[in-house]
């Protein structure tokens, strides 16, 4: 049996065991790092309300796929509201954005149609609408209700900023022609709180239609108008009934201006009529001094050349009244000068085209601005821009901002002035002289007609009928002797009887002459008489 | 004399092999301060995603969602049940920490061969030794609870990672208790 001999192994300082731990760290930290990489990204949404929304089960949907869960739900500190902290999908960090939208989808019933009926069984979820922005961002505003205009539709969104936005609701139809082109998204009131604040969205492809000279006006309602061709009734379609709508047109010839940009502001009329007296956005504004009363001139009245509309009474100074001084007295009125009106496009070039005919016109020409009368009958007054030969010389001025017309007084304004003149040159005339003289006429005429009196009651006058009478008595004597029976009757008598029987024989005379004018001359041949005998 | 860590018999010192069972004689495990060190590291590493990663997902009433330990614990104390909640940090937290602890103590303390009270240490070690097969009660809940609630959508329970980090932990803190030589203290104590 062979000794046995030890065979020595240096004991190893460092034990393999040290693996583990590191073996150990390296597949922890693995799993760990998938744990959390499978997790995908938390976000905190902060809502008004959690009605509806439960941890745990809500789930968090982008166009209805299931993209996460809620995990909390928190109030706010200062109570206003609650902040949802839902768990996403992996992968779903590119959703995530300053764009991204969360929204609660509830069951929904509004004029427009009942909307997230899957909702009553399923309960309310969080819809989110991815944004393209880039930028991650984990806290997020949710919105109170769903945007209406669904999201990935393309369009443009339009502010409509106007009076009254009666009647109008979030998701109330844009129409145009009567037919829904998109819809209203909030109402609300302008920052100043002065105006409503509309915003609606209007589809592709009708956000062709609009452009910068589009007017929206307020299709709510019904429309009732009496004139004398009757009673109107206008209404939109019956969801707008119900729920409002706005309407818009685009005046033919402004088409094909430049498109409107996203969030471009609008003016929202308050009617049709309204939006269509109005319809072009730009205008050179002037003002009009008025030395007269404006009585009859409103706000909206039109101002014409020779009878064409070319602008509108814009507003009339009443706030100047106050710093009049008794030399400077007249009123301003302003007017606007709208290029659209008269065929040129509604653009800034037309404006500054129509200012500079308007000066060189005012100079050159002697274009006047008047106040004239519409309509006798409402005593509605117009401003007529026209040209007049005054022989004054006048220039475009300043008042304050605006440029100023010079005004002139016509129509029946002058005839006002006429009379008056006459008036005042009748006023002058010496009417008290004339009557004195008038009187002094009449005095010396009574004394002439005394006197006339005076004579005619003479005795000398008294005998005059006497002598009258006996001048007659002696006139019916000498007719007398020329009366019937006296001897001048007689012998006239015998005078004409003699005349009588030679004229019947000139008579014979002139017949036989008549047949035979020889007969002068010759001897007269007479015919036999014809006797009556029958033919054999 | 060197006793066999099968048998326990007695043998001399010169053996190299038990006279009764053949098992090869040591007079002092190999190594074992570095086994128990490394093994009681990776009790600690794994230790960290047991109570991070969610033990369990629950499934109750459609709503799932994962629960951690202190998650849990968190829970059962705001819902009032504060005497299980205290089960559940100490069967949980507490002990797996002590147990780590006392490992580490006794490691470094033979490290340093410096060992004041070889008795309170000796006891301290089969404490540890004693309580290591009791500190799996998180586990054996996750898995009595796996296996007995199964009813689909109203509630269910599925394991999480932390179940098996946790398991984990237990079994190698046990080994490392096993792997350490309790004859090294005694060794340091008598110089």
């Amino acid at each position: 049996m062979d000794e046995l001999t030890a065979e020595i192994k240096p004991i190893r300082k460092i034990s393999m065991i040290w693996l583990l731990p590191v073996l150990v760290a390296i597949i922890g930290s693995w799993v760990m790092f998938q744990y959390y990489s499978s997790q995908g990204p938390l976000v905190e949404i902060s809502l008004t309300t959690a009605e509806g929304l439960e941890a745990g089960r809500t789930r968090v949907r982008a166009l209805s796929v299931d993209i996460g869960v809620v995990e909390d739900i928190q109030l706010e500190e200062n109570l206003e509201g609650v902040r949802v902290t839902a768990r996403l999908s992996p992968d779903t960090q590119h959703l995530l954005d300053a764009q991204t939208q969360f929204w609660v989808v509830r069951p929904r019933i509004s004029a427009d149609g009942v909307s997230g009926l899957g909702t009553l069984l399923s309960g309310a979820y969080i819809e989110l609408y991815p944004g393209k922005s880039g930028t991650f961002k984990r806290r997020f505003r949710g919105l109170d209700q769903a945007p209406n205009a669904r999201p990935g539709v393309a369009g443009v969104r339009v502010q409509l900023q106007g009076g009254s936005a009666a009647s109008l609701t979030a998701g109330a139809p844009v129409l145009y022609k009567g037919l829904k082109v998109g819809q209203v998204e909030s109402v609300g009131l302008s920052d100043d709180f002065e105006e409503s604040l509309v915003w609606a969205f209007v589809e592709r492809p009708f956000d062709q239609l609009l452009n910068r000279s589009t007017r929206f006006w307020n299709a709510s309602g019904i429309d009732i108008s009496a004139t004398a061709n009757g009673v109107q009734i206008n209404t939109q379609s019956l969801a707008s009934l119900v729920a409002g709508g706005i309407s818009f047109s685009t005046p033919e010839n402004q088409a094909g201006l430049e498109p409107v940009e996203p969030g471009q502001r609008f003016r929202l009329y308050g009617t049709q009529r309204e939006a269509e007296e109005q319809p072009y956005e730009l205008a050179a504004s002037y003002v009009l001094q008025f030395h007269r009363s404006i009585r009859g001139l409103s706000v909206g009245a039109p101002v014409e050349y020779r009878g064409i509309r070319i602008g509108t009474v814009e507003a009339i100074l009443v706030g100047e009244l106050a710093e009049l001084t008794p030399t400077q007295h007249a009123v301003p009125v302003v007017i606007r000068i709208e290029p659209g009106r008269v065929g040129l496009p509604d653009s800034q070039e037309s404006v500054a085209r129509v200012r500079d005919m308007i000066e060189a016109a005012v100079r050159e020409h002697g274009m006047r601005a008047s106040l004239q009368s519409g309509s006798l009958l409402t005593g509605e007054q117009l401003v007529a821009v026209d040209y007049y030969d005054t022989g004054e010389v006048a220039v475009v001025g300043r008042y304050q901002q605006y440029d100023t017309l010079p005004t002139v007084d016509s129509g029946l304004e002058r005839i006002e002035k006429q009379v008056s003149e006459l008036l005042s040159k009748f006023n002058s005339l010496p009417l008290q002289e004339t009557v004195a003289e008038g009187r002094q006429s009449l005095a010396s005429l009574t004394a002439t007609l005394d006197s006339l009196n005076a004579l005619l009651g003479s005795e000398a006058t008294g005998r005059v009928p006497q002598q009258l009478v006996q001048t007659l008595q002696s006139i019916e004597a000498a007719a007398d002797t020329y009366g019937a029976g006296s001897d001048i009757e007689r012998e006239v008598g015998r005078v004409l009887q003699q005349l009588d029987a030679t004229l019947r024989e000139y008579q014979a005379l002139a017949n036989t002459l008549e047949e035979q004018p020889s007969a002068l001359i010759l001897p007269v041949n007479r015919a036999n008489d014809p006797q009556p005998k029958a033919n054999p | 004399m060197v006793g066999c860590m099968t048998c326990h018999k007695l043998n001399d010192a010169a053996c190299t092999n038990c006279s009764r069972c053949g098992r090869t004689l040591i007079s002092r495990t190999h190594n074992a301060l570095q086994r128990t060190y490394a093994l009681t590291l990776v009790a600690s590493i794994l230790y960290i995603p047991a109570n991070v990663l969610p033990i369990t997902y629950t499934v109750y009433l459609g709503s799932s969602g994962p629960s951690t330990i202190f998650g849990g614990v968190v829970t059962l104390w705001q819902m009032g049940s504060i005497g299980i909640a205290l089960v559940i940090v100490i069967a949980s937290v507490f002990v797996p920490v002590a147990k780590l602890g006392i490992m580490f103590y006794l490691c470094e303390m033979v490290r340093q061969g410096n060992v004041r009270n070889p008795h309170q240490a000796a006891r301290l070690y089969r404490l540890t030794e004693f309580i290591g097969r009791w500190s799996m009660i998180d586990v054996f809940v996750v898995a009595i609870l796996v296996a007995l609630v199964k009813l689909g959508n109203i509630i269910s329970f599925y394991p999480g990672p932390a179940a098996l980090s946790f398991a984990g932990v237990v079994i190698v803190t046990m080994i490392a208790a096993e792997q350490f030589d309790p004859r090294l203290l005694w060794d340091i104590s008598k110089e």
